[in-house]
């Protein structure tokens, strides 16, 4: 829920450094590309200019008659498609993939299929951004994340920041968003080029000089961190790095830990090594976040926040499966400390074959006369542990209920007032 | 209860009873197996059909409560651990409309707590709030909180100087004694001099540990690994 | 001391949420010449147009195959494709095969448990030593 721009929101999307909006049936900014300047194909990025330039196919009405039998798959080529890092805009329109793809997703007509198309030209493979998706992905992962935090905060308002980082990033982080992007059905092409399907994802897997590599707030002191922790706390992780408390930093091998992962011979497998998987996974989840920015950019907020409902919140997370414990008794007692009740005490519920070599001891955590949790495990210290764990897993794991009103809610007109939501003062112990 | 039964103890029982075994013949385990007072025993022609019958149990009671009445529920929770889900009826804030609804007891039941049949009491007077003494017993520790809380901040001072002085005459435990606190709380308040710790924890085993053969060494690492499962929730 | 966070990917169930048709791309190979394809070009001039626009989801590619026995391909979301050959049968035979393609998930034909959920049960798993235990 950090750093929502909104002034931003709009401002960049699909013109990235012209003042003059892009959209189709709006006079596009045309600014031909320096390298080819003296060719006849310019690019635009708008549904006019693609009628303007439709001569371009003049070529493919002149095939001899003998010919019309089996005519070109494709329409005939611009001369110097090759030469063009991305296809034209242009070329959407006549792209069955694309508007297959369309289709599949139930997208509005109001969604062109050039912005469509735009979508799935990643950074790598076109470094110009008026044509590639990186205006786009960024609306996207901002709406995203900003649905998914508020999903988190309203339906477990007890989550430690470090749970909630997780749980956010197992929604909408690279390996999740690639997942959506591969149950689209998204193809990518072989290698980017301005001869390429536009239905298909171009990425490159050769040079990723412009691709993004993360957004968010990228540290000054991002190659040192590797030998120290300094400035590493939740805190400072809050402000400071992405929406996922990780680290942005400039080259892909780089871990969680500021490690470089120089691609070993352990790694390399029959689907490339570590580092080219990691280009694909970040090129289709940027695709994915690049269709939720063109969502937004054609059809609004609430189309987008359905959208974002239907294919990314919809996903199963198991939220008691993303802690890891270090000492859960005594931040138990250090809870029920907090919250004034009485110091929790472990009782034995039922045991079987104390003697033999497979026991099981149920072991219920106590404060006064109310239960708190329960665990079973092999030994009584075991099922000790796990019943404060259990306990605590109970405690951060509060939910209001499922019809909890989200702050986008109030955004719908005639919406009711605010009632103030549940907010919980902590985690136990933080660091 | 045997939840007072320490380890050794354990261990002399089994051994106790393996070598009664071993000394009695075959024909006494014969004969246990040929118990008649054992229902799941050897299944025979002639028994069959008794053991069928005896198979053959009436539904839970619960089933049966209230008969007379025209609306009733059921009320049979689930036989399984409770799920991390369902918040216990403490941890709700004081905001949450659940606090009213489960303030009865019955219901508070129902939804977190799991009722241990009690075989004095009956089902009936099982749906009421637990008491103290229906609460199964607290788990006896080796090292129990101390009783005494009310260490000033001179004692624990002379806790540590005892303890920087003479860590080996002042251990934790004997500090412990003296000033009738906890062993954690020693600990928490002192931590002996790295050279200490170092001759008495690390040393000493050094060379014990050097000798350990590959199943000693990997049945530790797997008692390790363990509790670093069991702290993730995998096991 | 503090909780640490473990990694996981959340899971999709297709349908929960939006639905994705399965199958992303239908390939109708005929010839023109043999007369196990005389259905399959029917079928192309008189309900193809109408099936393929009924059907926006789907590409259709239309190839010829000269001398071989007409063939329809699905492509599927899961990269696994399902060929069906279509010799000799009439347009409405191959219509209903190409709504068996369309409805198909791509998945290897297996038996399988009628339902399989990722939800857990309502009253979780059965546990010996929880419940109102009845003597017997």
């Amino acid at each position: 829920m950090k750093r929502l721009r909104v002034d931003r929101w709009t401002g960049q999307l699909l013109v990235a450094s012209s003042s003059r909006p892009a959209t189709p049936g709006v006079a596009a900014a045309l600014r031909s590309r320096r390298c080819l300047s003296t060719t006849t194909t310019t690019r635009h990025q708008s549904a006019v200019a693609a009628e303007a330039v439709a001569p371009i196919y003049e070529n493919a009405e002149n095939v001899a008659p003998s010919d019309l039998r089996f005519p070109p798959l494709d329409k005939t080529l611009p001369a110097n498609a090759s030469s063009l890092p991305s296809p034209l805009p242009e070329r959407a329109l006549h792209s069955p993939k694309l508007a297959a793809l369309h289709a599949r997703l139930t997208l509005s007509p109001k969604i062109p299929l050039q912005t469509l198309a735009r979508a799935l030209v990643d950074a790598s493979a076109d470094p110009n951004p008026q044509f590639n998706n990186s205006n786009l992905a960024f609306v996207g992962q901002t709406l995203i994340n900003y649905h998914a935090s508020e999903w988190f905060m309203m339906h477990y308002p007890r989550l430690p920041m470090e749970v909630l980082y997780a749980a956010m990033k197992g929604l909408g982080g690279d390996p999740s968003l690639n997942k959506v992007a591969m149950s689209w059905g998204i193809e990518a092409a072989a290698a980017p080029g301005g001869e390429v399907d536009p239905g298909l994802l171009q990425f490159s897997l050769e040079s990723t000089g412009d691709s993004i590599l993360g957004f968010g707030y990228k540290r000054s002191e991002v190659n040192k961190l590797q030998n120290s922790k300094w400035r590493r706390g939740v805190a400072s992780r809050v402000v400071l790095d992405n929406d996922f408390g990780e680290i942005v930093s400039r080259n892909f091998g780089v871990k969680h830990d500021g490690e470089e992962a120089e691609p070993t011979e352990k790694d390399i497998t029959s689907y490339g090594n570590a580092v080219k998987r990691a280009i694909s996974q970040k090129a289709h989840a940027n695709c994915m976040r690049a269709v939720v920015g063109a969502v937004y950019t054609h059809c609004g907020r609430d189309a987008v926040k359905s959208f974002i409902k239907a294919h990314v919140l919809s996903r199963t997370i198991d939220l008691s499966k993303l802690f890891e414990f270090k000492h859960p008794t005594l931040e138990l007692a250090m809870l029920c400390s907090r919250e004034e009740f009485e110091p929790p005490v472990a009782r034995l519920l039922s045991e079987t074959g104390r003697l033999s070599r497979t026991p099981v001891f149920v072991v219920g955590i106590y404060s006064g006369k109310d239960k708190l949790g329960e665990g079973s495990g092999a030994s009584l210290e075991q099922a000790r542990w796990k019943a404060s764990m259990n306990a605590l897993k109970a405690w951060y794991l509060y939910s209001p209920g499922e019809d909890v009103r989200m702050p986008s809610d109030m955004l719908e007109e005639d919406a009711k007032p605010w009632e103030p939501a549940y907010i919980d003062i902590g985690e136990i112990i933080s660091r | 209860m045997e939840a007072t039964l320490t380890r050794p103890t354990a261990c002399c029982c089994r051994a106790l009873t393996s070598s009664a075994l071993t000394s009695s013949s075959s024909t006494s385990r014969l004969a246990a197996l040929s118990r008649p007072s054992l229902l799941s025993g050897v299944r025979q022609k002639s028994t069959k059909a008794r053991h069928k019958a005896a198979l053959n149990i009436p539904p839970h009671p619960t089933f049966f409560a209230d008969r007379s009445s025209e609306d009733h529920i059921i009320f049979n929770p689930p036989s399984s651990a409770p799920s991390v889900f369902h918040t216990p009826f403490k941890f709700l804030p004081k905001s949450d409309p659940r606090r009213r609804a489960m303030f009865d007891a019955h219901l508070f039941a129902s939804s977190v707590t799991t009722k241990f049949a009690n075989p004095t009491s009956s089902s009936e007077s099982s749906s009421t709030a637990p008491t103290a003494e229906d609460l199964p017993k607290v788990l006896e520790r080796d090292d129990p909180m101390a009783k005494n809380h009310s260490l000033t901040k001179e004692d624990v001072e002379e806790m540590r100087r005892l303890r920087l002085e003479d860590p080996v005459n002042n251990s934790v435990k004997s500090l412990a004694k003296q000033f009738g606190c906890s062993v954690m709380f020693v600990m928490m308040c002192v931590r002996a001099p790295a050279e200490h710790r170092e001759k008495v924890h690390v040393l000493p085993h050094q060379a014990a540990r050097e000798r350990w053969g590959p199943k000693k060494r990997e049945a530790r690492e797997a008692r390790q690994r363990r509790v670093e499962m069991l702290m993730k929730g995998e096991l | 001391m503090a909780i640490k966070a473990l990694q996981t990917i959340s899971t999709g169930r297709n349908g929960v949420g939006a639905f994705i048709l399965q199958c992303k791309r239908i390939d109708i190979h005929f010839c023109d010449w043999a007369g196990s394809s005389k259905g399959m070009n029917g079928f192309i001039k008189s309900l193809l147009p109408k099936f393929a626009a009924a059907h926006p989801q789907i590409e259709f590619v239309v190839s010829p195959r000269p001398s071989k026995h007409p063939v329809a391909i699905g492509h599927y979301i899961n990269g696994r494709e399902k060929a069906i050959c279509v010799r000799n049968m009439e347009p409405y035979q191959i219509l209903k095969k190409l709504e068996l393609l369309r409805d198909a998930s791509g998945e290897k034909l297996k038996v399988t448990k009628p339902v399989q959920s990722i939800n857990e049960s309502v009253r979780g798993i059965w546990s010996p030593y929880h419940g109102n235990g009845m003597k017997v």
